[in-house]
């Protein structure tokens, strides 16, 4: 079986020509079908460069003959098919039609979409849109905008005005290549298509959406995400004023991603460490282009101690997989991790202090008879019990010792998967968590720099993750 | 057997310092030797394979709450450890030439463990 999709790149070019409409080229792509199948083109141009398209003389001919072409579909813009298509009955037709390839409905002359039907010939859908709320101005039941050459709807749910989504609405169910028809116009941020030109300049400059956090939003033309900033429960990524905290960077990546293939704004995306994220993804070193598995809403609440991400919309969750408590963990911050180290280093400086104050020269009450002392000299003119003494010396200092080899394991884990960096953060929190078990003044050297590096943290001024 | 004399070294390395709490030490010693042990191999297998790159504190927890688990079913279970450092008190002079091994362990474990974060660290980076 043989799949998967043919770009007409600048290679198909047959010969330029500049007339007084402008120029244009002759763009011809022979291809070889081995077997029965079908054959979809598309027509779109998708590049990152604002220029206006048109297409006209399209056709396909068949260069060998003996060869049945069973099926042929054009259409009017808003989908009704045209009387000239051509389907031959009697072998298995292809169903996936207009809107990048929405399933018609033979019976009821409709095309089934995720959440409504659509009545090619009336441009209508035949219930009201699930979020009509966002297009007050528009009818409930309006397909595209009503503008089918600009936009479509392949969900039946909002509609969308980009490739990139289609590309991953057909590519994530399929596996298979892109459909259907598509925008003329680039759609990047500036272009007067995207959707954040309606802001105009106002949010220019500044940090757009509630996150607070910073690490990532809307600034100067650009959307960001952070994956170094990792936030609150170890997630990071706003650019609409919902999502801003995740349980994990993965998360943000995810509604990052998803966002982005929503909004065609890959192109104009700042990204953090992107490349682990899209090596944990795509499995493979180096690769640009991250798709989400699924598609995934990120319109939402903040959340700052749900179990699971639910979009306000009702619906999907942001990814499966996270038991109720695994959040409880992921929320102990780089800061807490160091504040662990300082507290095991003074626990462990003062156990072996108060130790050391437990030897006979300190004592107390020495009871001769037995040889045993009850009390013994905590500071000078202090006496406290002994044997008290000993257990909260050892206690502490169990206490400290066994923070400090979590620690260490649990910096090694955050080093591995890439949230902190062995040369810099990483690496410094493995030394200061080793120099805070010096007894003496060990602890007070990493207590300083953990001590700081949280105050950095808290005011904003993460030194490390700074971009 | 090695394992145990492993212990009993560190074991050791505590008495001399006149710490009061040997045993404990030469537990959590050894338990973290073999916690970052298992994470230097997770973090090879992450370079091939990316699933592996995705722990976080939980796992790391997790991985250290089964190797004391382990640790102290193998040795601190019933104080057996008691019966074992005794034996090797008395016949230690028979074991010296494992001395060498139980030091190479403990420094290998400590750079390799840093050597892969290292490589780890370079590959989510691109530089040092």
């Amino acid at each position: 079986m043989q799949g998967g999709f043919v770009k007409v790149t600048e290679a198909a070019r047959v010969y330029d020509e500049r007339s007084y409409y402008g120029p244009h080229q002759r763009l011809e792509l022979s291809i070889e079908i081995p077997e029965d199948g079908m054959l979809v083109a598309e027509l779109t141009h998708q590049a990152d460069e604002d220029v206006e398209i048109y297409f006209d003389d399209f056709s396909f001919n068949q260069l060998q003959e003996g060869f049945e072409v069973l099926q042929r579909m054009d259409y009017y813009p808003f989908g009704m098919p045209m009387a000239h298509s051509y389907k031959n009955d009697t072998r298995s037709q292809n169903r996936y039609w207009y809107n990048a390839g929405s399933r018609y409905n033979d019976s009821t002359g409709h095309y089934q979409m995720h959440y409504r039907h659509y009545d090619a010939t009336l441009g209508r859908f035949n219930v009201v849109d699930p979020y009509a709320n966002e297009f007050a101005n528009l009818s409930p039941y309006n397909y595209g905008g009503n503008n089918p050459i600009m936009y479509n709807d392949p969900s039946g749910g909002r509609m969308y005005p980009n490739p990139d989504h289609l590309r991953s609405w057909r590519e994530l169910a399929s596996g298979g290549g892109g459909l259907g028809g598509g925008p003329m116009h680039s759609i990047g941020p500036g272009s007067g298509f995207h959707w954040s030109d309606g802001f105009g300049g106002s949010y220019g400059g500044g940090s757009y959406g509630s996150s607070g956090g910073g690490g990532a939003g809307y600034s100067g033309g650009n959307l960001t995400i952070d994956f170094n900033n990792i936030g609150r429960f170890g997630g990071q990524w706003s650019a609409d004023g919902g999502y801003s905290d995740f349980r994990s960077s993965i998360e943000a990546g995810i509604a990052f991603a998803s966002y982005n293939s929503l909004h065609g704004s890959w192109g104009a995306t700042i990204f953090g460490d992107y490349n682990t994220f899209a090596d944990s993804y795509n499995e493979g070193a180096g690769a640009t282009v991250f798709m989400p598995e699924r598609q995934v809403n990120t319109y939402g609440r903040k959340c700052f101690s749900c179990n699971s991400m639910i979009n306000q919309n009702g619906g999907t969750t942001l990814q499966a997989g996270f038991g109720p408590g695994d959040e409880l963990w992921n929320t102990i911050s780089n800061t807490n991790n160091g504040v662990g180290f300082v507290v095991g280093g003074a626990s462990e400086s003062l156990g072996k202090y108060l130790h050391g104050r437990a030897n006979p020269s300190n004592l107390v009450g020495w009871n001769k008879t037995t040889g045993t002392s009850i009390k013994t000299l905590l500071i000078k003119g202090a006496a406290v019990n002994r044997s008290l003494l000993n257990g909260a010396a050892n206690t502490l200092r169990v206490g400290g010792a066994v923070l400090g080899g979590v620690g260490v394991v649990m910096t090694g884990a955050e080093i591995i998967s890439g949230q902190k960096s062995l040369v810099g953060e990483g690496g410094l929190d493995l030394i200061m968590g080793g120099v805070a078990f010096i007894p003496g003044g060990g602890w007070i050297v990493s207590g300083a720099y953990f001590g700081g590096k949280a105050l950095l943290e808290y005011t904003g001024n993460d030194f490390w993750n700074k971009k | 057997m090695w394992y145990y004399y492993l212990n009993y070294r560190i074991y050791l390395f505590y008495e001399r310092k006149k710490d009061s709490m040997p045993v404990f030490f030469s537990f959590l010693a050894t338990t973290t030797l073999i916690s970052i042990n298992i994470l230097t191999l997770v973090a090879i297998l992450s370079f091939t394979y990316p699933i592996f790159k995705n722990i976080n504190k939980t796992h790391a927890l997790t991985l250290m709450g089964l190797c004391s688990i382990f640790n102290y079913l193998i040795l601190y279970r019933k104080k057996i450890y008691e019966d074992v450092f005794s034996d090797f008190n008395k016949t230690s002079d028979n074991y010296n030439g494992w001395n060498k091994s139980v030091l190479i362990y403990i420094i290998g474990s400590i750079v390799a463990f840093l050597v892969v974060l290292a490589i780890a660290d370079y590959r989510h980076d691109g530089h040092f």
